[in-house]
């Protein structure tokens, strides 16, 4: 599974099966970021300098996002490597081993961690705030140590522009890719239930899931990788200061990316490996003409 | 202590008294037949700090004046997995000595007499989590005693609070025992092997 191998692929930056968003992103979310070192080594927020001036820094660097149309739920609520700053962290939708969770569960939809303490947090949370009147908003918070290690100016309990447009994208390609698996298996279920040549049927099913499957993997990493390269881009629209939002779009545009990525070919994929599977199984058992089964029963 | 105290602010407090479905409710409480639980809600929001904030003087007050209610012969305070104290004093020596990023409260406190728990403090980290309200993004501490002491420990919890100067923004009435969730609900519908185990005879 993808998760793991991220978490053990934290040291070395290129490995076989891999992807690394890095050197892509690198150049752009320089500056989207802020790029302030873990010891405020920050550069000069307004100039966009070219990477060749500044080749040092690597702000961020996504790893092994191994989603697809129907791995979009596994890269979710499973762990991604995140480096930040020259600091390890991991980005998930779900809360992991050593963080105090409910048997409820949590309301939070993003969690960013240092990897040596799941206690040094950042996350994207929605439920209601005092500032809101118990109005359910989403919005960010921030534990002491992951500011101070990160030396990210953020601002605790936050309600953006920003973290209302993350969750919500969160929310619905989270639940997005739950209902397009469920609606896929039951419309292939339906489909050979009502097909005259079920065994015919249940090999273009299979073949048009493998297809679909393995279409979406791929896309899914290259989505994943114009997803942050896209938001490293967008980050340097706006003011170059390090925002909340900014320490999330990079990470969350991989995902989402990879997910939009991931579904596209995923349905490309199924429908070529239905057809395909349908011209071998044809091809292969090729049926009879009527009049080579009455030659045949005539002389048995 | 003054308002401010070492925090440098006085945070708001939300009173709940009884149960929630989210609750989670120690098992070492309910063995020790304390069935009345207080939660002191420790808001983390602060106009002072720009990251979650962890009110430790306060939370040793708390504790402090908690401990004050009952006749007790030993404290414990598991401070995380690995350090335990028997006093409150070296626990609060621990925490003031402590870089405040790397302030937490304890895990639980459990206060004893005659080797009884009289007490127990069981905290919950909502902060890490998110949670609804009103216990979202708190650290709180949940009191859990016999019935006959509650009263008495909501007042003294409540003295310590004017003491600190803090105010109580709301005190919330929960269910008198632990409200089962709906996942539990769920299950106890449930005929057969997912249905709910026996009722124990006791």
């Amino acid at each position: 599974m993808s998760t793991d191998k991220g978490i053990d692929n934290m040291a070395g930056c290129r490995k076989p099966g891999v992807v690394d968003v890095c050197d892509e992103v690198q150049a752009e979310s320089a500056t989207a970021l802020g790029t302030h070192g873990a010891a405020g080594t920050a550069s000069t927020p307004n100039s966009i300098q070219s990477p060749v001036e500044k080749p040092v820094e690597k702000p961020v660097e996504i790893r092994d996002l191994g989603a697809g149309w129907a791995g979009w739920e596994v890269s979710l609520r499973g762990k991604t490597a995140v480096r930040l700053s020259g600091q390890d962290f991991f980005i998930t939708g779900r809360p992991q081993p050593g963080m105090w969770v409910p048997k409820e569960g949590s309301t939070t939809a993003l969690f960013i961690y240092k990897a040596s303490n799941p206690k040094r947090v950042f996350r994207l949370d929605y439920h209601g705030l005092k500032s809101t009147a118990g109005r359910p908003v989403w919005h960010y918070n921030v534990t002491k140590g992951f500011a101070h290690i990160d030396g990210l100016k953020t601002t605790d309990h936050a309600v953006t522009a920003g973290s209302q447009a993350t969750g919500r994208a969160l929310t619905v390609f989270r639940w997005g890719g739950r209902a397009l698996f469920v609606v896929g298996v039951g419309m292939s279920v339906y489909d050979v239930w009502h097909a005259e040549r079920r065994a015919r049927e249940v090999v273009r099913q299979v073949g048009g899931w493998t297809a679909g499957i393995a279409a979406g993997r791929y896309c899914a990493r290259v989505g994943a990788s114009g997803g942050a390269w896209l938001m490293g881009v967008l980050g340097q629209a706006g003011p170059q200061a390090a925002a909340p939002e900014e320490l999330v779009t990079v990470p969350v545009g991989a995902l989402v990316g990879g997910a939009a990525g991931g579904v596209g070919c995923g349905v490309v994929g199924m429908f070529v490996g239905t057809e395909v599977s349908e011209s071998l199984y044809d091809w292969i058992f090729t049926p009879l003409e009527k009049e080579e089964w009455i030659v045949l029963g005539e002389t048995e | 202590m003054d308002r401010a105290g070492r925090d440098g602010i006085a945070p708001r407090v939300t009173l709940v008294r009884g149960y929630h479905p989210l609750t989670p409710v120690p098992e070492a409480a309910l063995q020790a037949s304390l069935t009345a639980r207080l939660a002191v809600v420790l808001d983390t929001a602060s106009p002072d700090h720009d990251t979650l904030h962890f009110p430790a003087e306060v939370f040793l007050s708390l504790l402090a004046a908690a401990t004050d209610t009952v006749t007790h012969d030993a404290v414990e305070v598991q401070a995380d997995a690995e350090n335990r104290y028997d006093n409150l004093d070296p626990f609060a020596a621990h925490l003031r000595a402590a870089a405040e990023d790397e302030r937490l409260p304890p895990l639980r406190v459990l206060i004893l007499h005659r080797r009884q728990l009289v007490i127990m403090e069981e905290t919950e980290f909502w902060a890490f989590c998110g949670g609804p309200a009103p216990y979202g993004d708190s650290f709180t501490a949940s009191f859990y005693t016999e019935p006959a002491t509650a009263e008495r420990l909501e007042q003294a919890i409540a003295a310590a609070c004017a003491r600190l100067r803090i105010s109580i923004d709301a005190r919330i009435q929960g269910a008198d025992r632990p409200v089962p969730t709906w996942r539990r609900r769920l299950a106890g519908i449930l005929p057969g092997r997912l249905g709910p185990s026996r009722p124990r005879s006791d």
